[in-house]
């Protein structure tokens, strides 16, 4: 059928594909242009063949619908009026029947009744169907009507009868086919709106969820979970977002100084470049960038700088950097860069100008947090004695672990402090509050318990004081701590704790237990506190173990499920403090940093006679002095002469002095001397430490010539860990020495 | 804690410097010993007499010391001499670097002021 050709590319079921406006084709205009005409015609040719019978209102009529119906199509098919009335067909559909009525001469036709239902299927539809049934009926009366008038004789002709009931049919077929062209156009109008409507519904969406996404991403790229990162891991991350947000293959963050100097300090997707590399302030592609304070977009290739050039390397073309500012204030610049022929534009730039002002925010929270938290660790530290003193007869060792959480530098601290006589004092302590202020509170504690203890007070009344002290603080601070003097010479142990976790004692046999007496309420709780000490024997060979909470405290396990672990862990273990204080670490801790800040102070009184020691010492001179006193005590259990011991400590000195000159190097070095009591054999090495020294000789000319006179045995040897010196001493052997 | 020596310094009727020095010589405190000494001897001295019978311990770094010291004072024709007490518990140190084959070492003080003067004159 006509409909159904392909009017060229331009329309498609009458729609115009390029303005998506109902099309009108140009076969269905010829046709319904012509047809009215072509149908005036034909029923004035009719009109005048029947024998000059005419009729003045028929002509009216006629010519009434014919205009009607061709200014309605005109109409129509102009696009510019309304759509076609469904009554307008109608009145179509009357007057070509009232014409055919009364050319067909008579109401003598038997299916003429047929016609009254012709209106109504023409309302009922503009179906071609039913117009080719509505050609169809009017071609079969005309033809009916046709054979009644031949018969008599007295119509028009048989021959003119039959081209007017052609002209008839196919013009009302092709009236109605035009109908169908605007019904269906208008179909396709409303089709297409809806359609395009729900086009436009389905892209706002999709914008709507793009924005959203975009505002997605900007935010996870400094989302809460960074705030505790370091700078180090926080830019490592947010560069990774970065990617992902922008579409860029390498990135980089370069900080700013106040000197506008850039410092890299985070990259990704990027080798060439080294964290800290600098650039001189305007130095290159992010130097511009720094000083114009906008986004820059460039072409790799064009730039110079350190920084561009590792980009180029990782083959990214086009590069855009933007800076990264709070309040005005550069705080770095951050470049991205794509490859692959990818153009970063203006929306890559507004973007990542979006992601670098929260950047911006994090870099300068975090370099805030890093300082402060750099500032408050360094303070603590350095209120922590730097190196224990070296006490004759007492081992001591002390381990601090800061918290897995950076965010928290605690006021745990500890002492030791070598009293008038043969007194030690040993301290520990843990202010509850964190930060900067409970590492001042720290220090403010332990130089009052410094004073107090060197004035000779008891532990009792130590800690009685430093309540008073505590009290007058300026701001309300409570702090544990415990204060154990040692007297060497009975010896025994006097303590006192405030709130503090008791000392734990692990006696020579190795059985330990925790000291629960002598305790009262923490520092600074109540004015009026008088702390009550406690006294212990302490026998040669018990060990003293000092700890804050952290070491004892779990997550999920009540603080006494905590002290009968340490109770069994410290039960049986060797009396080395140091080894000690590590093996019960591990054993309680895991390897996993503590929750809390952990300090573990372990003092062991060496036992007369104990037949081996071994010490660790730093290469200073100012070693010597106490290695000599350690020594003494060492070997007063075996009462050697006073010519003997002085020839000992003479040779041991001796070997301490040439490792200590032959120290070098970027570390502290330290040297180990280790001796052996064997009936009446006193042996001793002196071995350097720090593998990373060259082996080296014994150069002391009459250092060694000392040694060797002075000791029964005399050898020196390299070994892997350094030079060692061997002496040895048989007691008795020298008769009038 | 470095070596503590204690200096003690009079003079004799005929201006020889004697320094008494009590306490322990090791590396730690060797060159602050050989400084307080050095400063102690005026150039008008005729010498200097070290009293050791109260120095409890001394090593090779303090015999070295003494040396420089002797050495430094003959450069200022000027003289040293050691009393240390026979049999004190650091005399072996001296007897194994042969310590009087470098320096005049004697019995007592006295003994030593006798032994400068009679040098000087």
């Amino acid at each position: 059928m006509i409909e159904a050709r392909e009017f060229g590319v331009r329309e498609r079921n009458g729609i115009d594909l390029e303005t998506g406006e109902p099309a009108v084709s140009g076969a269905v205009r010829e046709l319904a242009g012509v047809r009215v005409p072509v149908l005036v015609l034909a029923l004035l040719a009719v009109e005048v063949m029947a024998d000059g019978a005419t009729h003045d209102l028929f002509y009216y009529l006629l010519a009434a619908g014919g205009l009607f119906a061709a200014g309605a199509l005109w109409l129509a098919f102009s696009g510019r009026g309304p759509a076609l009335p469904w009554v307008l067909y109608v009145g179509i559909d009357i007057v070509l029947l009232s014409a055919l009525l009364y050319t067909s001469g008579g109401g003598d036709s038997p299916i003429r009744p047929l016609f009254v239902l012709l209106p109504l299927i023409g309302v009922l539809s503009y179906s071609r169907y039913w117009t080719a049934v509505v050609g169809c009926i009017a071609l079969l009366d005309f033809l009916v009507v046709a054979a009644i008038h031949a018969a008599a004789e007295g119509g028009p002709s048989s021959a003119s009868i039959v081209v007017f009931s052609l002209f008839i049919g196919l013009g009302t077929l092709g009236a109605t086919l035009p109908v169908h062209a605007v019904a269906q156009r208008q179909r396709a109008k409303a089709e297409l709106e809806q359609r395009a409507s729900l086009l436009a519904e389905q892209a706002a969406r999709a914008q709507a969820e793009a924005i959203a996404e975009t505002v997605g991403k900007l935010q996870r790229i400094t989302d809460v979970t960074l705030s505790h990162l370091s700078l180090e891991e926080l830019l490592r991350e947010v560069l990774g977002r970065i990617g992902d947000v922008i579409r860029s293959d390498a990135a980089a963050v370069l900080v700013a100084a106040d000197d506008l100097t850039l410092r890299a300090s985070g990259t990704a997707g990027l080798n060439g470049v080294r964290n800290g590399t600098r650039l001189e302030a305007g130095q290159g592609f992010p130097g511009r960038v720094a000083q114009a304070r906008e986004p820059i977009t460039t072409t790799a290739r064009a730039e110079e700088d350190e920084i561009s050039l590792a980009f180029t390397e990782q083959g990214a073309s086009s590069l855009l950097g933007v800076p990264l500012t709070v309040d005005e204030r550069l705080i770095g610049v951050l470049i991205v860069g794509a490859g692959d022929g990818r153009e970063l534009g203006q929306v890559d730039a507004d973007l990542l100008r979006l992601a670098a002002d929260r950047i911006a925010l994090a870099i300068q929270r975090a370099q805030l947090y890093e300082r402060e938290h750099f500032a408050a660790q360094t303070f603590q530290r350095s209120l922590l004695p730097e190196r224990l003193p070296e006490i004759p007869g007492l081992m001591v060792a002390a381990r601090y672990m800061p918290a897995r959480e950076e965010a928290k530098v605690g006021g745990d601290w500890y002492d030791v402090l070598e009293l008038p006589g043969d007194a030690v004092g040993l301290a520990m302590g843990d202010v509850v509050s964190h930060g900067i202020r409970a590492a001042s509170i720290m220090g403010q504690i332990r130089s009052a318990m410094r004073a107090y203890a060197f004035d000779d007070e008891s532990p009792g009344d130590t800690l009685t004081k430093l309540n008073a002290v505590m009290r007058g603080l300026d701001q309300r601070e409570t702090a544990t701590a415990v204060y154990l003097a040692l007297d060497l010479a009975e010896p025994t142990l006097c303590f006192a704790s405030a709130g503090h976790p008791p000392p734990l004692l692990i006696d020579p046999a190795g059985s330990a237990e925790l000291l629960e007496a002598g305790r009262s309420v923490p520092l600074g709780v109540d004015a009026g506190t008088r702390y009550p000490e406690a006294v212990e024997r302490l026998e040669p060979g018990s060990t003293i173990l000092l700890y804050t909470d952290g070491l004892v405290e779990r997550r999920g396990s009540s603080l006494n499920e905590g002290l009968e672990r340490l109770v069994s862990e410290a039960t049986g273990q060797s009396a080395e403090p140091g080894p000690l204080c590590d093996r019960l670490i591990g054993a309680l801790l895991g390897d996993q940093p503590p929750l809390d800040d952990v300090a573990v102070l372990a003092a062991h009184v060496v036992s007369v006679p104990e037949e081996r020691l071994e010490l660790e010492l730093p290469c200073r001179p100012s070693t010597l002095a106490p290695l000599r006193r350690t020594l003494q005590h060492w070997l007063s259990g075996v009462r050697p002469s006073g010519d003997e011991l002085q020839d000992i400590l003479v040779a041991v000195s001796e070997a301490a002095s040439n490792a200590i000159e032959h120290a070098y190097g970027p570390v502290e070095a330290s040297y180990r001397v280790e001796g052996r009591l064997a009936g009446d054999r006193v042996s001793v090495t002196v071995t350097d430490s720090g593998s990373w020294r060259e082996r080296r000789g014994l150069d002391r000319g009459r250092g060694t010539a000392l040694m060797r006179g002075l000791m029964d045995g005399f050898e020196v040897y390299p070994s892997e860990a350094g030079t060692v010196v061997q002496l040895e001493r048989r007691l008795g052997s020298r008769t009038g020495a | 804690m470095s070596a503590q020596a204690d200096i003690h310094t009079t003079s004799d009727a005929h201006g020889v410097v004697i320094a008494r020095i009590a306490g322990e010589i090791d590396t730690s405190n060797a060159t602050g010993v050989e400084d307080r000494l050095t400063a102690a001897v005026p150039n008008t001295a005729p010498g200097m007499v070290l009293d050791l019978s109260e120095l409890s311990y001394v090593d090779s770094s303090g015999v070295e010391l003494l040396f420089r010291l002797g050495e430094r004072l003959e450069d200022r024709r000027q003289r040293l001499a050691v009393a240390l007490p026979e049999g004190a518990p650091i005399a072996r140190v001296f007897e194994i670097v042969r310590f009087r084959e470098k320096l005049p070492l004697v019995g007592s003080v006295a003994e030593a002021g006798v032994l400068l003067r009679g040098d000087s004159l």
